[in-house]
């Protein structure tokens, strides 16, 4: 058995290994704590209208949150260089918007 | 609020499961970013086991893959926005099925001793094929999956996209943003770990000296 072939087989026992994980499935009740939770997102169209505002992976103010974070794409989140200055003018806005 | 919940429902129930055209999904994701729910239950019915069985290999814990699988479609409908709709949306599911996943197992490295884990998976469905499968495979498959557990999180979250999810290894360096080089290095060092048990179980045991004096 040369060496590609020893690894082919090794990759085999990874397959069988996480074969019981692969049939999995996911609790029915996950959609309900889904929905619930968009449910409870009042500012949610104003937080996406912001994300509209400060262009593609800018920073973004969560709603109800003092804390702002970076959205870049494809899922990656940091702390905002611009925290403060930007809690500041999302207060002022949504304070303007009330 | 009652009947938004009933509608939430049934946009979920009617979710057309299966692969979709890229059209079909950037129309969907369209929907979703001028807040559609029903748009939000279909791709949740599309993709929940995907995230779900990733997050569960990387994680090892069934309630950390149910947390992972709701913060995702959470995430998912609030950055509706950040999503390119002319990129297919799987990969953008898989990094933050992974991050979280990753963050979850930072928190609490040690919540979860290896035996419960292996305990765990033997008593999956269909973690033995065969019912009267032989002690040495029943050995073999705990000395992997004992290896799979043993390796770290971004380590394991390879050789899960790669080996359960089939992904190729320039897609999975594209989801994980990592060099091609990376991903082709962790499998290695996952296999050389495999390998490495499996000649330590094959080790003759010495055989016992005696001396005649």
């Amino acid at each position: 058995m040369n060496s590609r072939e020893f690894d082919d087989t090794l990759g085999e026992l990874f397959r069988q290994a996480l074969q019981p994980v692969a049939q999995a499935q996911p609790p029915a009740v996950v959609w309900r704590c889904i929905t619930s939770d968009v449910q409870s997102m009042p500012l949610s169209r104003w937080a996406r209208f912001m994300m509209r505002l400060r262009g593609f992976g800018g920073p973004y103010l969560p709603s109800l949150s003092l804390l702002t974070v970076c959205v870049e794409p494809y899922g990656h989140y940091r702390p905002s260089p611009f925290s403060g200055a930007l809690m500041r003018q999302g207060l002022e806005l949504r304070l303007a918007c009330y | 609020m009652w009947l938004r919940s009933v509608f939430l429902n049934r946009a979920c129930d009617k979710g057309h499961v299966g692969a979709g055209s890229e059209s079909e999904e950037a129309h969907l994701v369209e929907r979703l970013q001028q807040g559609d729910l029903k748009a939000l239950g279909t791709l949740f019915e599309r993709y929940k086991d995907l995230v779900y069985r990733t997050a569960l290999a990387v994680t090892r814990d069934e309630r950390a893959a149910e947390d992972v699988l709701q913060e995702c479609f959470v995430r998912l409908y609030t950055y509706a926005a950040s999503v390119d709709t002319e990129r297919p949306l799987k990969p953008w599911l898989y990094r933050v099925t992974v991050n979280l996943s990753y963050d979850w197992s930072t928190e609490k490295p040690a919540s979860q001793p290896l035996d419960d884990v292996l305990e765990w998976l033997s008593g999956l469905p269909g973690a033995w094929p065969s019912p009267d499968r032989k002690v040495e495979d029943r050995e073999l498959m705990r000395m992997v999956r004992e290896v799979i557990a043993e390796l770290p999180p971004l380590h394991r979250a390879v050789i899960v996209l790669y080996y359960m999810e089939n992904l190729a290894v320039d897609e999975i360096a594209g989801t994980l943003q990592l060099p091609v080089g990376t991903v082709k290095s962790r499998l290695h060092y996952a296999r050389v770990r495999l390998r490495e048990a499996l000649m330590r179980k094959q080790r003759p045991v010495p055989e016992m000296m005696y001396e005649f004096t």
